[in-house]
């Protein structure tokens, strides 16, 4: 203590003491942000307590900026390419490298304990960097959709970092050399406690491996792999006695070899791969204890759907295919009224390969509406749509964070568009929303529709419009509201380069859009209505792209433009133009 | 002029400088007639989207007697051929002008609608998150390796 009174200051009559101690309870960055304004002093304060930053763009600022307003965090987000990278939209090389990120965070963050990459470039020598010198201190790593490592680098971080308690690789794209990496892994650690390479191409892991891991690490909780013949993981099930979560496998051998397989009694979140109508009674000793259930790569049909969920009272998150269909989603509303989170992805376009009753629309959405009440998520591809089935979800989902709908194009004709009314009555109720997507098509919602939802839209800090408003007016009525918005996203829809530039300046939250599909301009200068200080603007041409199957697809420029600390990028990729080069 | 002749006055051959002479031979025609003629030819000169100009141009007949007389409110059909069904309606001028402006905006507006639904619809297709393209393409292997026909595609059942 006599240190401390040494260089002890007073705010409003406080020690320091004090409000080191207050701010440990505080973990809200917003919270934070509000605090560290108050003074010089508390800012100081609040940077020395910080445990944790996520940066939502990787050039927004620098390392060394983050050394400096944060030097003792714990624990680091950082994000790379735009969503739209999810869906096969940006270019490979468009950047979000970790390297310069890792460099300085082995050598000066000397807290670091947690580091999560996610749509980031990063290499092998990155990951032994981080194994050399953070190795001994690392406990979470997250590689979530990154790409250009192998298995090497794997090896890297397996073999130092011997205090790793969360692995996560979901959905990288790894050059798979060997399973050297996971062998490591169970020789070298005890106290792993998740385990993730789910929709990743790893195929060389061995299941004597996965066993091993299931033995020495009793606090094994989670465990997500690709594809293993699941008959093989009867040793590690057997093993994995703390197992609380599973996804992965698949089903390759007769149906009835399944039958006798034990699971561990814990087991409550469950993602069975390629699992086929024949296979789902496995799931019935437990069906009851489920709070999670993955049905996205599973082989059922709408019975199949039907017959399952009504054996799952709680059920708190649901994921599946459209193939669900409205009658899984009335059973759903019927059975599951904990359901807290729900997704329903796009199946097949062929019909041959999906159900028949594989579509989903307002009525199963009314359903949903009326029978969970307590839901915070929902994402959902519809292929039919009504005002009155929106109108409903505003009226009794009161808990709802994030709304996301994608109107699908197979139908000609939908029963009730616009949707104008229904998206009001849908915003207005919902006042918790935090996070909003509608896509739909040309007719879907007017430009009084785009207006209510800058009117409606309190809260609202991310967006994606897709297909929505008929003219530029449209969108400056919607910029003119959209108090929170932090991030926007757009596609497909008809506004100039000029009504995107205005709107910008009008949405005083705004740090981030993202277009793509706009009526330009013949010289591109339009754009330079929203030039201001920090705002950086990169233009991604249009350019052909090779589908896989021999088709060539043209995809459309797009506009990325952020606030940033950091100036202009220094390693744009030939794909990507910065706008001020455009103007010189 | 007698009653039962037909008088013929071509206004065609007459230069500029006759101007008034035409004016005069104007003034000895027929009223109704006159209107009649005017009519018609008032109609023409909106059907052909001329200007109304004050200089004779005996080379268009239209622009001959706009300039120069004072419009009557008369009313003449306007013939409108639409999918398939013909109408004929009197209208005045200023109904036939505002008819014929209607028409042009209708067609400029659909115009740009369908030409942007085409540029966007057709570069913007809706695209497929990359876990679920993996693993409906893995499915489609599967269903295909499975299929009783996958090795034997030439034989007979």
């Amino acid at each position: 203590m006599d240190d401390r009174s040494f260089n002890n200051q007073r705010i409003h009559g406080m020690s320091d003491v004090v409000f080191e101690c207050v701010l440990a309870y505080i973990h809200d960055s917003r919270d934070r942000q509000s605090i560290s304004l108050v003074c010089r002093r508390l800012c100081e304060l609040e940077a020395q307590t910080r445990k944790h930053v996520t940066i939502a763009l990787c050039y927004t600022t620098t390392p060394k900026q983050l050394l400096r307003r944060f030097p003792f965090i714990e624990s680091l987000k950082l994000k790379g390419k735009p969503r739209a990278a999810m869906y096969n939209l940006i270019p490979e090389d468009w950047g979000g490298f970790a390297t310069p990120w890792v460099e300085e965070l082995s050598k000066s963050f000397s807290c670091l304990k947690a580091l999560h990459f996610r749509r980031m470039i990063v290499k092998d020598e990155d990951l032994e960097l981080l194994a050399r010198d953070r190795g001994h201190v690392l406990q979470v790593l997250k590689l979530d959709k990154c790409s250009g490592f192998s298995t090497d680098g794997l090896l890297h971080i397996c073999s130092s970092c011997r205090n790793l308690k969360v692995l996560f690789l979901e959905e990288s794209q790894v050059i798979e050399k060997d399973g050297g990496w996971l062998h490591e892994l169970a020789m070298n650690n005890t106290q792993l406690e998740a385990l993730n390479f789910y929709m990743t191409d790893l195929s060389q892991v061995s299941f004597n491996d996965l066993e091993l891991i299931a033995k020495r690490c009793k606090s094994l909780v989670s465990v997500k792999i690709g594809d293993c013949e699941i008959l093989d993981l009867v040793g590690f099930f057997r093993a994995a006695v703390s197992l609380e979560e599973f996804s992965g496998g698949c089903f390759n051998k007769q149906s009835e070899e399944y039958a006798s397989l034990a699971y561990p009694p814990r087991l409550c979140r469950l993602g069975l791969n390629y699992m086929s109508t024949n296979e789902m009674p496995i799931v019935y000793p437990f069906a009851s204890r489920l709070k999670k259930l993955d049905l996205l790569y599973a082989l059922l049909d709408t019975e199949d759907h039907c017959v399952l969920l009504q054996r799952c009272p709680n059920l708190e998150v649901l994921e599946a295919r459209n193939v669900i269909g409205d009658r899984g989603l009335e059973v759903l509303a019927r059975s599951c009224k904990k359901m807290k989170r729900l997704r329903i992805e796009r199946g097949a376009d062929e019909q041959e390969l999906e159900d028949e009753e594989g579509v989903v629309s307002q009525r199963g959405l009314t359903a949903i509406a009326q029978g969970c009440l307590d839901l915070e998520y929902i994402a959902v591809y519809v292929s039919d749509i009504t005002n009155a089935a929106l109108e409903s979800m505003g009226m009794n989902l009161k808990n709802l964070c994030d709304f996301r709908m994608v109107l699908l194009d197979k139908e000609e004709v939908i029963t009730d568009l616009p949707l104008d009314n229904g998206i009001r009555s849908l915003l207005s109720g919902c006042n918790k929303l935090r996070r909003f997507a509608l896509y739909l098509r040309p007719g879907g919602l007017t430009d009084v529709g785009l207006t209510y939802i800058g009117q409606h839209s309190q809260n609202i800090r991310w967006m994606l419009l897709g297909y929505l408003g008929e003219s530029d007016s449209g969108l400056l009525g919607f910029s003119r509201g959209c108090p929170s918005l932090q991030k926007l996203e757009v596609r497909g829809c008809c506004f100039s380069e000029k009504a995107l530039a205005m709107a910008v300046l009008q949405l005083r939250s705004l740090r981030y859009l993202w277009v793509q599909g706009y009526r330009g301009s013949k010289t591109g200068f339009d754009l330079l209505t929203m030039a201001r200080p920090f705002w950086n603007i990169e233009i991604i041409p249009p350019r052909k792209v090779n589908c896989g199957d021999g088709r060539e697809m043209e995809h459309p420029a797009h506009i990325l433009a952020y606030y940033s600390l950091a100036g202009p990028r220094t390693d744009f990729p030939p794909s990507v133009i910065p706008l001020a080069s455009i103007t010189q | 002029m007698s009653e039962s002749s037909t008088i013929e006055i071509d206004f065609f051959s007459k230069k500029a400088s006759d101007r008034r002479d035409i004016q005069g031979m104007i003034s000895k025609i027929n009223p109704e007639l006159l209107k009649t003629a005017i009519a018609s030819a008032s109609a023409n000169s909106f059907v052909a989207n001329t200007s109304f100009s004050s200089s004779l141009q005996l080379q268009t007949p239209c622009n001959q007697n706009c300039g120069v007389v004072n419009m009557p409110v008369t009313v003449a059909p306007m013939t409108i051929f639409y999918n398939g069904t013909v109408s004929v309606f009197d209208v005045t001028s200023n109904q036939a002008e505002s008819i014929l402006k209607l028409a042009e905006s209708v067609n400029s507006v659909s115009k740009n609608v369908v030409e942007s639904t085409r540029v966007i619809s057709n570069d913007l297709p809706m695209s497929r998150k990359r876990s679920l393209r993996m693993f409906l393409e893995k499915r489609k292997e599967r269903h295909e390796a499975m299929s009783p026909y996958a090795c034997s595609q030439g034989s007979t059942s």
